[in-house]
């Protein structure tokens, strides 16, 4: 009779959350949580590409360093996406997204590739004030608040905090590189 | 004779007896209908009273949990005796907690700070000298806890680091992947 009633009382609690919850999270071609990975992944990889080719080619000391700390996180963050994509079985899922901002990535590595010396630096550096800036908005308004999945929304959520001390960091680095 | 009337008389005890014995069964069973009328508010109220106290459980414990992680963050907890002037700004109140158990008992006591969401947490502590503190990257990215005076090297994720510190002074320190997470020990 106990465990009837805790059952009962606990599958209520359940049912009222589930409603709440539901409410907040349903619009129309809202991307789906394998979609949300992909997007998620596609994002950090991009960076990756970008702070690879500045470790390499940054002559500001403080660039190089920069650029090594989105290698280090944003390859830390992916680990993290894929391995939680893999325990729920989800395969991340292509979508206009994820497409267009692995385009702009091209590009930008493309334009990168031509420049040398603080050029270079300065261009790397402008691009990831852009880059974090516009990935911070997708995460707000898009990717957290579509994400059904629990595990994967606090994966984002701890993301964010990620991006936006990154953000921050590159400003600073505008900052003294413009002086 | 004198056994057969014995007999008769225990007959009719006996009969007697049975009568009795039906008339008490007959209250049982009426008190045990009572009962079950009885019984069937009671057991609604258990579910009630059971149905709350999960519900008071599952609330509280929750309740629980924001204060706690609040409370890492919250600078007015601390007993106002042990605010020291220097320091009512930081929000360093699990170390000062910390700093004031070793004070009483004045043996060496190990303080904690975690690095999560990109924050050292306190980032301001005061310990006294021969204190240690120890670092814990609760994030998903590895950090640095770096002076002049010490370095972590890279704490990788769920992992810590101590430092002991013996000289009174001021230790500002930082994350060299995270220039903007700056912290200090206050050591007296
Ligand atoms: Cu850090």
């Amino acid at each position: 009779m106990m465990k009837l009633i805790a059952v009962t009382a606990a599958l209520a609690a359940v049912a009222m959350l589930g409603t709440t919850h539901a409410q907040t999270s349903t619009t129309g071609s809202a991307p789906n949580d394998a979609q949300i990975a992909m997007i998620a992944v596609v994002a950090d990889t991009v960076d990756i590409d970008a702070g690879k080719m500045a470790e390499k080619r940054a002559t500001n000391k403080e660039v190089k360093a920069f650029a090594e700390t989105m290698v280090r996180d944003h390859t830390a963050v992916n680990t993290k996406a894929t391995a939680l994509a893999k325990k729920l079985g989800v395969t991340p899922e292509e979508s206009a997204t994820s497409k267009s901002l692995k385009s702009d990535g091209d590009k930008e590595m493309a334009k990168l590739e031509g420049m040398s010396g603080a050029e270079f630096d300065k261009a790397y550096v402008d691009n990831e004030v852009s880059y974090h800036e516009a990935v911070i908005g997708v995460l707000d308004k898009t990717l957290i608040p579509n994400t059904k999945n629990a595990e994967l929304k606090d994966l984002l959520e701890s993301a964010r905090p990620i991006f936006a001390s990154h953000l921050e960091h590159a400003k600073q680095l505008q900052k003294s590189l413009t002086k | 004779m004198i056994s057969s009337s014995l007999e008769q008389h225990r007959q009719g005890v006996d009969y007697e007896e049975g009568t009795d014995v039906q008339n008490l069964h007959a209250a049982i069973r009426r008190d045990e209908r009572d009962l079950q009328v009885r019984i069937k508010p009671f057991s609604l109220w258990v579910m009630v009273v059971c149905g709350l106290t999960i519900f008071f459980v599952g609330f509280c414990s929750s309740r629980y949990a924001v204060n706690f992680s609040a409370a890492s963050l919250d600078s007015t907890s601390p007993p106002q005796s042990e605010l020291n002037p220097q320091t009512v700004q930081s929000n360093a109140n699990p170390a000062r907690v910390a700093q004031s158990v070793g004070a009483e008992a004045d043996t060496p006591a190990v303080v904690h700070i975690v690095m999560k969401n990109m924050k050292f947490d306190p980032a301001t502590i005061e310990v006294k000298s021969g204190d240690t503190v120890e670092w814990t990257n609760e994030d998903i990215t590895p950090h640095t806890a770096t002076s002049a005076k010490f370095d972590s090297a890279s704490i990788e994720p769920e992992k810590s680091w101590r430092h002991t510190f013996t000289e009174p002074g001021s230790f500002p320190y930082n994350c060299t992947f995270h220039p903007d997470m700056k912290a200090a020990v206050l050591v007296k």
